[in-house]
């Protein structure tokens, strides 16, 4: 029996992985979009407010801290696998935070529309080679949002800053 | 009349049988052959999905012991993926194996009442009554010794001795 486990036909997880890789990276706008849906359900409201939201594209993970839109000192974090969108956890917060400065709306970040023209912009950004998408994250620039998109490759690594509409602020290596 | 009834309980044995060896089976050839599983991919994956992947995990399940997970992937041209599991890939390649057996034994069965029917028809007897002229004396009549008249041994014995003259 032994012997006969020759897994014919599979491919190792590393091997997969770095599959995902070579094909960019697995960036695409549904792994925000789904998530992002199943939240205006479970919220009751069109727009949510957030605080961050931080993708990991090839795991399909994607991480929403959430301002309650009844309790709006209540922020709350979501963490989505593969579009499911699992229970909310507290988040603590300091009572000198200033939310409001902190938090934006998903309307106000049109990119999040389009993430592959994003990774692609970002790819091309940097230049290197069989490099991909490890991660997409929001921040504030100058009190505005902007998306932050870590690039990799076996070389090389870097960090491309987009604004709200998906247009290249600055493109950093590391 | 009790063969229909005799009949049915046998029928859902075999089928029961046929199903239980078909899922062993299954489970030994998914072993052996994972990627059996990405012919299911037109009918698992979407036409944003189309490419399947069968992802083996190894791990170590104790001392000396290693143990492979399969999981079936659904990707994208960006490397965006599905994960379908294991479960439907698994019913699929039982599915698969089912037909593939089930037409196998549907061949031998054919050929073999094929051949049955053939052989009765050769052990049929011939209809016409009439012996060919060649074939011997026909029933009822007495043999004959060269010639002499049934019942004749020897020319001898043509005439009764106190006959002789």
């Amino acid at each position: 029996m032994l012997g006969l486990t020759a897994c014919v036909g599979a491919t190792e997880r590393s091997d997969f992985e770095a599959e995902i890789r070579r094909r960019g990276g697995g960036v695409t706008t549904d792994v925000v979009s789904g998530p992002l849906d199943r939240l205006r359900a479970e919220l009751g409201v069109a727009d949510p407010e957030l605080l961050l939201l931080s993708i990991a594209p090839a795991d399909r993970v994607v991480v929403l801290d959430v301002r309650d839109p009844v309790e709006r000192r209540n922020v709350d974090r979501y963490v989505s696998r593969n579009g499911g969108l699992g229970e909310p956890e507290p988040v603590q917060i300091s009572a000198a935070d200033d939310l409001d400065a902190r938090s934006f709306r998903v309307s106000d970040i049109p990119a999040l529309g389009d993430l592959e023209q994003l990774a692609d912009r970002a790819i091309d950004a940097f230049g290197f080679a069989d490099s991909y998408v490890e991660a997409i994250s929001t921040g504030r620039r100058d009190n505005d949002p902007v998306l932050t998109v870590q690039v990799s490759s076996p070389r090389s690594e870097g960090t491309a800053i987009f604004d709200a509409t998906g247009e290249l602020l600055a493109a950093v290596p590391t | 009349m009790s063969g229909g009834g005799s009949r049915t309980p046998l029928r859902v044995i075999a089928v029961v049988v046929f199903l239980f060896s078909v899922t062993v089976l299954s489970a030994l050839t998914t072993v052996i052959w994972p990627g059996e599983a990405k012919l299911l991919a037109p009918i698992l994956c979407d036409d944003a999905h189309p490419d399947a992947y069968v992802v083996s995990d190894t791990y170590s399940s104790g001392p000396g012991e290693t143990s492979t997970n399969f999981t079936m992937y659904c990707v994208g041209p960006r490397g965006d993926h599905r994960d379908v599991g294991w479960f439907k890939p698994f019913l699929g390649v039982t599915a698969i194996n089912g037909i593939v057996i089930a037409l196998v034994i549907a061949l031998f069965v054919v050929r073999a009442r094929i051949r049955r029917l053939r052989e009765r028809q050769a052990v049929t007897p011939p209809t016409d009554p009439q012996p060919p002229r060649d074939a011997g004396p026909g029933p009822g009549t007495r043999p004959t010794v060269d010639g002499l008249p049934p019942g004749i041994i020897s020319i001898n014995d043509a005439v009764p001795r106190d006959e002789i003259s």
